[in-house]
């Protein structure tokens, strides 16, 4: 196996790891940065409403509406 | 105690190896054989956890479940996770630890960047996840919107289809750590020479390592499976701090399901034969490796 393929693989398992490495860190990170943030910014931050909640919000309305309606 | 030996006809080490296993014995039938005796009869009673007489409905509880939507999708729920835990946290373990062992410069941060989630408490890696998957601002679906993939942005624990997998993206993080310090230890602990025999016959690195290092590592790949599989069956923690088993029991798991019918709705009898299926499947799930470290003991001792 030649010199240059040999150091290819290494610096292809180098990034894999790196790549990996963020990933883990990722969370970490995130909630170092969250616990420095004061109550009330969470609250603003959780109070924005998203379009895909409201999708998944959506779909139980019509089950609840058949599940209250009168039977004749 | 003489007198005793004599009534018996034992002999002086006998009679000693007898009384050093006295204790032992009672610990294990007061805290093994007891609180599982005690469980089973409980299955067999509708009972509310604090009224003095319990009402014998025989194998009732067992068969309600059985036919519980609830429970079926639970018990589905804990095989999914059983096949998750035994691929993907064992696989990426496995393939961070071959990466590693390839002597990459800065070794040492990464061995500690991959096993630290390992180290975190199951409640504070679901508080950690409820921000990653946060649906308006999370990690996640920053990230996705930097990449320019907003318009795949899920509700990650709020919808019922997808939440498991949510999960399971949680628990990839949080258990990976293990599998790879187990696959770590035992590359390192593989002889260099077989690894330098396989080279100089001409393997390439993927032919050193699927023909040499992994059947090498059978006993670690044991171990990670064995405790995975364990941990798959007991998994409790990670889901009930996440989701609370929730959105309409979508990620419930039979633990979480057991705790709930036990302690929010007070049907003890029904609690008790859920842990009894559970205590089956596990007991039929885990006993192929039980009986796999049994013979490795008796090998070692025979040695």
């Amino acid at each position: 196996m030649t010199q240059a393929l040999q150091q290819r693989r290494l610096v292809a398992s180098y990034a894999v790891v790196l790549i990996f490495a963020a990933l883990f860190l990722a969370p970490l990170a995130l909630a170092l940065t969250t616990s420095l943030k004061s109550p009330e910014e969470i609250t603003r931050v959780l109070s924005l409403p998203c379009p895909c909640m409201c999708r998944t919000m959506a779909w139980p309305f019509p089950k609840w509406g058949a599940a209250f309606s009168i039977r004749s | 105690m003489a007198s005793v030996r004599r009534v018996f006809g034992l002999q002086r080490s006998t009679f000693a190896f007898g009384a050093f296993l006295v204790l032992p014995v009672a610990l294990f039938l007061i805290f093994f054989v007891y609180p599982i005796g005690q469980t089973v009869y409980i299955s067999l009673h509708e009972w509310n956890g604090v009224a003095p007489t319990m009402r014998y409905v025989g194998w009732r509880n067992y068969l309600t479940l059985a036919s519980q939507p609830r429970f079926l999708h639970a018990l589905a729920n804990n095989l999914s996770w059983l096949a998750f835990m035994l691929i993907c946290p064992t696989g990426l373990g496995l393939l961070l630890a071959a990466l590693l062992d390839r002597g990459i410069r800065g070794e040492r941060v990464f061995r500690i960047v991959f096993f630290l989630p390992f180290t975190i408490p199951a409640v504070a890696v679901a508080a950690i996840w409820r921000w990653v998957y946060e649906p308006s601002s999370g990690l996640l679906t920053q990230v996705m919107q930097l990449i320019g993939l907003d318009g795949y942005a899920q509700n990650w624990l709020g919808d019922p289809k997808i939440v498991t997998y949510s999960l399971m993206g949680a628990v990839l993080w949080w258990t990976t750590g293990f599998a790879f310090l187990v696959f770590f230890a035992g590359l390192r602990n593989i002889p260099e020479e077989f690894l330098e025999a396989a080279r100089i016959e001409g393997a390439t690195p993927w032919q050193v390592f699927w023909k040499v290092s992994f059947p090498l590592l059978w006993p670690s790949t044991i171990i990670v499976l064995g405790i995975f599989a364990i941990d798959s069956m007991r998994l409790f923690d990670v889901v009930w701090a996440t989701t609370g088993g929730g959105p309409a029991y979508s990620s419930e798991v039979l633990a979480t399901q057991m705790y709930d019918v036990a302690f929010g709705r007070f049907q003890m009898g029904q609690a008790s034969a859920i842990s009894v299926y559970l205590l089956g499947i596990a007991a039929v799930i885990i006993m192929p490796y039980i009986s796999y470290m049994a013979g490795r003991v008796s090998d070692n001792e025979a040695e």
